[in-house]
């Protein structure tokens, strides 16, 4: 994922709108990947993506640059994805007394999406950190706050599952 | 087993390969162990699957944030840069264009009503006479009333204060003050494209310096009327702030002297995509509503006392723009020098004459291969001694010469810009062999044009921008404002497969046309040709008027072909992996359409020699409801049919070379007989059309899509299907696509059969295939192909593929490849079935690592453009799948 320039960066954290927007133009699309494959939640994954905009332009100005801004970026998306998947969680049993089931939306369509929503959430977001975000293992450990040989396990586990459950890539033609 | 246990340690350490982790693989031990084989293929799948971006479906959180983070505030919309929509469709043809420069050609100022053309005339002439403009805004909108005062002076202090929101432009800065928020720019270019424009509040002459044919309305109370669509105003519009569809109807009444606006009205436009794009707006309104209203009220021409006092923005707090004043300028064909300096590297110029203005960006530095300025799509026209680039209708210049690139943009006409150009004393020539608009078509050489179906005159379009690549030529059209159109046509008898899974079938040119709305093209086939109009500001209803309206004559009437449209009111239904149990069923007593029936589809295994097997791909059909659906005399050949008797559709029977009569022998022993050959448009070009009773013993059992009949509007019958079920699933109706059958985004069997050969195989158990070597001699070469380097692939898809993956790096949008998993010609069945994939044939090309976001937008247009169909977009999506479905080169 490219880095923005440190000048955009400074000029969001001082106020000026036109540099933010330029970050959120940049980042919302892979911020709002993440979030779709992560919440399995086409609705929810753009109201997070915004959610998650809201919440780095009140960070911004705590941001030191030691950490990719990418990777920092991403921490705060994945952070908005969880808040949102605890608080459907909790409306889900308020409203049907059971333990909530990952949905997959309709509008996904795709196997691939299906398989996805019914991974853990610890092997769909080890899994997501490395295969949409790029980030190496140890990177990946840093942003989940598990050690990185957790996450080596959690990608293999993952990937194994969902290949399992999948047909290889080639469909049948359209 | 000890094998699992080795087999579970490879994996680990090909999965931690993948992600960069220094370990060894056992190679070995994969290549001997098709699972771990699987599991490394699989790996680089799901990476490409999950890099992948849907193209279009992003949404934009951008708005919606700046609200939030800035509640109160509302940004006027012509921030955007006003010129993004042509971006867009330029950049999708790129190219060159020829045209005499000094004849009229097509389109132009002058058909149409006679007296309108005086009116885009006299407001750019107009503007040389404006000095100031003041007067009193009423905008009216969904929103409710809004007052407003707007204060001119030419050529570049503007004051409008509109709601709660002020604007100030002023020589070199620009402020925008908005109730929570300033936005301020200061050191910036003279008449710079990215700041605030709403000079056309004040005289709209952007929107008739080029080819435009308004109605004219009429003449009352010293006032002159118009109707234009909005994409011809857009730039006045964007001014006020209100969202409007590219085609809808705009009133523009104008003062009969100094052709400054005094009221605008807009209206809700006609035609389904309007429909469709006021539904994903949560619009509500019908066509002929007004949407928006401007009345310009004490209106104060030239009247410096009006415009006393109107002062340069402040510039605390402004991001500097990198304009550095430089000494001023000659007088030009009587313009008088304005503002001149440099931004960075380029030299930036500029002259005026009251509201009128010329500017001239040079630089000595350009290392580019393309055009200074990177203009899209241009023509090559003589001018003075040399040779300019015109793009945009004539609205912009470049010339390439020693030493030095330079661009001309203004608000004059086109005419007054050329010879602005001339009297800048530069010889233009051509651009270098290596550049992008290096392929021109000599003026002189007209070979081309009787080729194309020109627009017709007074369509209102200026002469095209044309370029020519190979079989397809590409013409694009520009219009007054935003509009563009591109033409593309190339030698074909068939549209290919459609790349907008909500295409729907329209009449055009009297035949059925393909419209997909996401992309706005117009497709049909005629002549031999296919043929395609498309446009983001111009809407269906005048894309349709726009095809019937082109010239005929280059196209002889016996020549003439349809799209075959082979059950006029039925609806193909295709989910993948199967139908839902009492799908069928729900289509008839739930959506409420009429007669259904569900066709069968798997691949068969015709016996040839040496223990090889020619894979066909067989339907099988019910004839009592089947008959109900498709035309009766084929429907009668069916129902005719004995359990041991088969139909071959035409391009099988041309492959098989047998006719009626002809036996064919399963490998599971099933002897069938020809019983005749029947349209392939009627059976998506399968190669065996079997009878139901007959489907069991040849195997054929896999519920593949339902067909079935509809009246009324063929939207609300889709919606009624997609309410059935979740699952994804596609739907063709007439006119959609050229085979009617299920995953019709590829090349059916027996045409793809048609293109790379068709072969014999040993199916091995393990899923490779071990293919006929006469097969493998005749049709495999290995090639160095750009960026990969050797690879096996078929012949007939070498050219478009190096084509292509040429492109890809010249453009430096993909800079490696993975060779092991790129699999030009890998021959192996589709996991999990007995259907060879298109990889046996060298028909596909997977492209890992897969590129993302626009950059991978761009790497998909660049395969489409070159003939290759993106499983990306496909129901059950395969993003790193890209498959030739073009006419072999």
């Amino acid at each position: 994922m490219e880095e923005p320039d440190p000048g955009t960066v400074r000029a969001a954290a001082g106020g000026d709108l036109r540099a933010f927007e330029l970050l959120v133009r940049t980042y919302q699309a892979p911020v709002w990947r993440f979030l779709r494959r992560f919440l399995a939640d086409d609705a929810l994954a753009e109201d997070v993506t915004q959610e998650t905009f809201v919440r780095v332009h009140a960070k911004l100005r705590s941001y030191d640059g030691r950490s990719r801004f990418s990777s920092w970026l991403f921490a705060i998306a994945r952070n908005a994805g969880i808040d949102a998947v605890r608080s459907r969680d909790r409306r889900t049993r308020r409203e049907s007394g059971q333990a909530p089931a990952p949905v997959a939306s309709p509008e996904a369509g795709t196997e691939l999406d299906a398989a996805l929503a019914a991974l853990s959430i610890d092997l769909r977001e080890a899994l997501l950190a490395v295969e949409v975000l790029g980030l190496s293992y140890v990177e990946a450990a840093a942003l989940l706050g598990v050690p990185a040989g957790t996450v080596k396990s959690r990608v293999h586990r993952a990937r194994e599952r969902l290949l399992g459950w999948l047909a290889a890539g080639e469909a049948t033609g359209g | 087993m000890a094998d699992a246990v080795v087999c579970e340690a490879v994996r680990a350490s090909i999965s931690a390969r993948a992600d960069g982790e220094d370990v060894t693989v056992d190679r070995g031990h994969v290549e001997g162990c098709a699972g771990c084989a699987a599991f490394e293929s699989g790996v680089r799948s799901l990476r490409g699957a999950l890099r992948f971006d849907v193209l279009d479906d992003v949404p934009d959180v951008a708005t919606a944030v700046l609200a939030r983070v800035t509640p109160r505030r509302r940004r006027p919309r012509y921030w955007l840069p006003a010129a993004a929509v042509v971006v867009v469709v330029a950049g999708v043809v790129g190219g060159v264009l020829v045209w005499p420069s000094d004849e009229p050609g097509i389109g132009g100022v002058g058909g149409g009503v006679a007296e309108a053309a005086p009116v885009a005339e006299r407001v750019v002439d107009a503007q040389d006479e404006v000095a100031s403009v003041a007067a009193t805004l009423v905008v009216t909108d969904t929103a409710g009333p809004r007052r407003g005062t707007l204060r001119y002076r030419a050529p570049e202090s503007l004051e409008l204060a509109l709601g709660d929101t002020r604007v100030l432009v002023g020589d070199g800065a620009w402020r925008v003050e908005g109730p929570d928020g300033v936005d301020a720019h200061a050191n910036v270019e003279p008449f710079a494209p990215g700041a605030p424009s709403p000079l056309d509040l004040v005289l709209p002459v952007s929107a008739f310096l080029v080819a435009g044919t308004p109605e004219l309305l009429g003449e009352r109370d010293a006032a002159v009327g118009v109707r234009v669509p909005a994409a011809q105003v857009a730039a006045l519009l964007e001014g006020i702030g209100t969202e409007v569809h590219p085609s809808d109807p705009v009133d523009l009444w104008l003062d009969a002297e100094h052709l400054v606006p005094l009221e605008v009205t807009v209206r809700a436009g006609e035609g389904p995509d309007r429909a469709r794009w006021a539904a994903a707006r949560g619009i509500e309104s019908e066509p002929g509503d007004v949407v928006l209203s401007v009345a310009y009220e004490d209106v104060r021409v030239n009247d410096a006392l009006a415009v006393d006092g109107l002062a340069a923005p402040a510039t605390d707090g402004a991001v500097d723009g990198g304009f550095r004043p430089g000494p001023s300028d000659e007088p030009v064909l009587g313009m008088q020098p304005w503002r001149s300096g440099t931004v960075g590297d380029v030299t930036v110029r500029s002259w005026t004459d009251g509201r009128a203005w010329v500017k001239v960006r040079s630089t000595t530095t350009w290392t580019g291969t393309r055009l200074f300025g990177g203009l899209g799509a241009v023509r090559a026209v003589r001018l003075g001694d040399g040779v300019a680039y015109v793009a945009d209708g004539g609205r912009t210049i470049a010339l390439h010469a020693d030493g030095i690139d330079l661009v001309l943009t203004g608000s004059v006409a086109p005419e007054t810009l050329r010879r602005f150009a001339v009297e800048l004393g530069v010889v233009g020539e051509r651009v270098p062999a290596t550049w992008d608009e290096a392929a021109v078509v000599d003026v002189d050489d007209v070979d081309v044009v009787p080729r194309l179906l020109l627009l017709g005159d007074g369509a209102g379009f200026e002469p095209p921008a044309v370029r020519v690549d190979g079989d397809t030529v590409t013409a694009t059209f520009a219009g007054a404002g935003e509009r563009v159109v591109v033409l593309t046509t190339r030698v074909d008898d068939a549209l290919r497969p459609p790349l907008d899974p909500d295409a729907v079938g329209v009449v055009a040119r009297g035949t059925t046309a393909r419209w997909s709305p996401t992309r706005g093209d117009l497709e049909w086939v005629e002549g031999g040709q296919v043929w395609s109009l498309r446009s983001s500001t111009v809407g269906l209803p005048e894309l349709v008027a726009l095809a019937d309206g082109m010239g005929r004559d280059a196209v002889a009437s016996s020549t003439v072909t349809t799209v075959a449209v082979p059950t006029e009111g039925s609806l193909l239904v295709w989910v993948p992996g199967g139908l839902p149990a009492g799908f069928a069923d729900g289509l008839r007593t739930d959506a409420g359409l009429g007669a259904t029936t569900v066709v069968l589809g798997d691949t068969v295994q015709h016996v040839a020699s040496g223990g090889r097997r020619i894979p066909l791909d067989a339907i099988a059909v019910d004839c009592a409801s089947w008959s109900a659906v498709v035309p009766v005399a084929d429907a009668a050949a069916v129902c005719r049919l004995r359990e041991d008797e088969v139909l071959l559709g035409t391009t099988s029977a041309t492959l098989r070379g047998i006719g009626p009569g002809g036996v064919l022998e399963l490998a599971n022993g099933r002897v069938l007989r020809v019983a005749g050959v029947v349209d392939d448009a009627i059976v998506g070009a399968a190669e065996l059309v079997l009878p139901r009773a007959g489907a069991a013993a040849a195997g054929v059992a896999t519920e593949r899509y339902v067909l079935a009949t509809f009246t009324g509007d063929r939207a609300d019958a889709e919606a009624r299907i997609r309410a059935l079920t979740d699952v994804g699933m596609r739907v063709r109706g007439p006119g959609e696509t050229p085979w009617l059958r299920h995953g019709d985004a590829v090349l059916p069997q027996s045409h793809l059969k048609r293109v790379f050969g068709e072969f014999a195989a040993v199916f091995r158990s393990d899923g490779r295939l071990e293919i006929d070597p006469a097969w493998q001699a005749a049709n495999l070469v290995t090639v160095d192909l750009p960026i990969v380097g050797s690879l096996q692939c078929h012949r007939a898809l070498v050219d478009a593929l190096a084509g292509a993956l040429g492109e890809l790096e010249q453009r430096g949008l993909v800079t490696t490849i993975d060779r092991g998993a790129a699999g030009c010609w890998n021959p192996r069945v589709i996991a999990g079935t007995d259907q060879p994939s298109r990889h046996a044939w060298g028909a596909a090309f997977d492209l890992l690592p897969l590129p993302s976001g626009p950059t991978l937008d761009a790497v998909v247009e660049v395969f489409e453009r070159w003939g290759f169909t993106w499983g990306g977009r496909w129901v059950s999506a395969d993003p790193v799948h890209f498959e030739y479905v073009g006419t072999p080169s």
